[in-house]
């Protein structure tokens, strides 16, 4: 397998210039914070200011601009979608992750009818957002494998988005046919001398390949990107500020695509350890002062991107972050291979990671409702093709 | 036939002598040919051969120069 | 009289380096006579004229003639209605030996004197592979300076104002997008009237003005010549000097951690 050369015009090239940005945290002092809050728009050296420890007093103007902001660009309205595990199948070893290859699981797919139960459970509970994870298992789980699922998914969902390993363009491009609209990528870190100690063996190893897929997806035709770090891995400041720096660089690079980011923290994924690296991993947990931290100064940095907050966040946490950025937010979650049909028992049985927000859609979009907000289950620009006829695999498949 | 041949320039009729060259009619109408550009026909002629060519009877000649502009 | 040290914050456009980032017109002048002090006044390099045909009834001396040589000549495409007039104008202009800068204005409404945008990434696109330096006069649209990027465009010169109005930076709030936007110089051309709106564009952040009538039908066009070219100067200064803090934006909370929206964050880690 040839070496994978990156994309001369993409992030990678920047990324050393980028991450020596860095090394100005500590010169940064309470009046460049200042100086970030009072600007029109926010350069780089502005965010990573309100990212430093100089910042932390501002903590609240931070988070009134960031209320300001979020209420200029998306008024009082946050998305509601669900993830939907279609597969664990993985060959990688991520030290931090539940569906790690070295972990004795119990490994699952689901078949095309098998989608379609659990899509219409979904889409009975009024979402019309979806996010459908694989882990990494091409042969098994590869590009035709999820281009048939998201061919079912495309007709009860007007939103498909996809969570999985890194494509070809070609492959992005036959899973954006089939229906797709958007990819998240977590790059999990962007520190490279770290990524390959958490990644030690399978296709996911390669960081270059992964920090390209973002552009690959779009060059493939996807509308809608979802970048994010998994914050708890490296320093937080440093990989806050070049997930915000990546999603810059790509909207400016396509300014007609949807660029969002996840704040995923790290979760326990609730096994003891099960390889001498993991032993040896330690963690660096974010507080969630400093969880806010990131929240506002990346809302204040990039106003008018969407920033989604998953379940591994509690509930009582969740509803206050709204109103400082948080646009997008999952609901009635399970994060077990057909979690959503297989009865209460499979949804504690083998998660990718600890659910701390069990809150089913009608109770999170009571609480979003509540906290004066509407809940939106429809993008309407992103219409659907519900009476788009399935092609004969897909209909022989689904017994038709 | 001698003496006036008529070309078009800049949308009218003009006498011209026979065998004029482009720089003498340029010479005719302006006082210094610098910031002059000719097209002959549609075509561009470039300034060095303003010397060389002739005009021809029913050629069309726009004989454009530059002015106070913004 | 050519400088012999680069200049202080130079901008470069298409491989040439100018100290002075006001740019002059010739048009509407009582006398073309008053152009040369004019241009020592503003301390312009670049000069922009038009291009006709030749007044046979009319053979006074040409405006080359009021021009310092030192300054760089600007033609513009003006009298072209479509992308192709522009081409021809501006293939005419280098044929007259002025160089090969050109500003495209491409102008089909003459009681505005809006310019076309799509005409002008037309002849922009042609021009550009031709091997000029583009500049395309437009409305301050981000789609068309966008498309004036990809063209090939050596910078983007969005009206402030239409054409003679002198009224100022009417367009400020879109000027201001294409500033940050685009990665190209953005040169406001049109309808500055006052040397104070040019000296309002530059701290904003763009790279130069364009000005003629406002100097042209001053009283005393030497004086507002030199006018503009401190003003030019002086917003520029201001623009890289950095504007410290304007306003406090929203409340201060009255002490820390009474905060409404991150007081429950109180005894967090």
């Amino acid at each position: 397998m040839p070496a994978y050369t990156a994309l001369k015009d993409g992030f990678f090239p920047r990324l050393a210039a980028k991450t020596a940005l860095l090394d100005n945290l500590d010169r940064l002092k309470g009046e460049d914070a200042r100086r970030a809050l009072a600007a029109e728009r926010l350069g780089e050296r502005d965010f990573l200011a309100l990212l430093s420890p100089a910042a932390e007093p501002f903590l609240e103007e931070t988070a009134l601009r960031a209320r300001e902001e979020t209420l200029r660009h998306f008024g009082r309205a946050v998305q509601l979608f669900t993830p939907l595990y279609l597969a664990n199948f993985c060959t990688n070893r991520c030290l931090y992750c539940g569906f790690n290859a070295r972990r004795s699981i119990e490994r699952r797919l689901l078949l095309p009818e098998q989608v379609e139960e659990e899509a219409r459970a979904i889409a009975a509970t009024g979402l019309r957002r979806i996010l459908a994870l694989t882990g990494d298992a091409p042969a098994k789980t590869g590009a035709p494998y999820l281009a048939s699922c998201v061919e079912v998914l495309a007709r009860h969902f007007s939103s498909v988005g996809i969570e999985v390993p890194s494509m070809t363009v070609e492959e992005y491009a036959r899973v954006a046919e089939a229906g797709a609209e958007g990819m998240t990528m977590f790059q999990e870190t962007y520190n490279q001398t770290l990524y390959p100690f958490l990644h030690p063996a399978g296709p996911k190893r390669d960081f270059a390949f992964r920090l390209d897929a973002p552009q690959r997806a779009i060059m493939g035709g996807l509308r809608a990107v979802n970048l994010g770090a998994l914050l708890g891995l490296d320093d937080w400041r440093r990989d806050a500020f070049l997930t915000g720096l990546h999603a810059a660089f790509l909207q400016s690079r396509y300014p007609e695509e949807e660029i969002s980011v996840s704040l995923p923290r790290l979760r326990p994924c609730g096994e003891p350890p099960a390889s001498r690296e993991e032993r040896e991993f330690t963690p660096r947990p974010v507080g969630d002062r400093h969880f806010v931290q990131i929240l506002v100064a990346l809302r204040c940095f990039l106003p008018h991107i969407g920033i989604t907050l998953s379940t591994r966040e509690p509930a009582g946490l969740r509803d206050k972050l709204i109103p400082l950025g948080v646009t997008r937010v999952s609901a009635g979650v399970s994060t077990a291979v057909g979690g959503h049909t297989a009865g209460q028992n499979q949804e504690k049985k083998d998660p990718q990671f600890e659910i701390s927000d069990p809150r089913s859609v009608d109770e999170m979009a009571a609480a979003v409702t509540g906290l004066g907000y509407q809940p939106v289950f429809s993008d309407w620009l992103a219409a659907g093709a519900p009476e788009t006829p399935l092609s004969a695999g897909i209909r022989a498949a689904l017994g038709q | 036939m001698t003496g006036n041949a008529t070309l078009i320039l800049n949308g009218e009729e003009h006498p011209h002598a026979p065998g004029m060259t482009v720089a003498s009619l340029v010479a005719s109408l302006a006082q210094s040919p610098a910031g002059v550009a000719v097209e002959i026909n549609g075509a561009i002629l470039s300034p060095e051969l303003f010397a060389q060519r002739q005009v021809q009877p029913g050629d069309t000649l726009e004989i454009i120069r530059f002015v106070g502009g913004g | 009289m050519t400088e012999n040290k680069t200049p202080a914050d130079p901008l470069v456009l298409g491989g040439q380096t100018l100290g002075s980032r006001l740019f002059i017109g010739t048009g509407k002048y009582s006398s073309d006579a008053l152009i040369p002090a004019v241009a020592e006044a503003s301390g312009a390099e670049v000069v922009t004229l038009a291009l006709r045909r030749l007044d046979r009834s009319n053979p006074r001396g040409d405006i080359l003639t009021h021009i310092p040589a030192r300054m760089r000549l600007l033609p513009n495409t003006s009298g072209a209605r479509t992308a192709a007039e522009a081409v021809r104008v501006a293939r005419l202009a280098r044929a007259a030996g002025c160089g090969d800068w050109v500003k495209i204005e491409v102008i089909s409404d003459a009681r505005n004197l809006l310019p076309d945008g799509y005409e002008t990434a037309k002849a922009t696109e042609i021009l550009a592979r031709e091997g000029f330096t583009v500049l395309p006069y437009v409305n301050a649209d981000l789609y068309v300076a966008r498309s004036l990027v990809s063209a090939g465009a050596a910078a983007v010169m969005p009206l402030g104002s239409p054409i003679g109005s002198n009224r100022g930076l009417a367009a400020k709030e879109m000027i201001a997008i294409l500033i940050a936007e685009i990665p190209l110089p953005v040169i406001v051309d049109a309808g500055i009237g006052r040397p104070s709106q040019a000296c309002e564009a530059m701290e904003m952040g763009a790279a130069a003005c364009l000005v003629n009538t406002a100097i042209a039908t001053a009283v005393d066009p030497v004086a507002m010549a030199r006018a503009f070219g401190r003003a030019v100067a002086a917003g520029r200064e201001a623009c890289l000097a950095g504007p410290g803090r304007v306003l406090e934006r929203g409340a201060a909370p009255s002490s820390p951690g009474e905060g409404a929206l991150t007081g429950f964050l109180q005894g967090e880690s």
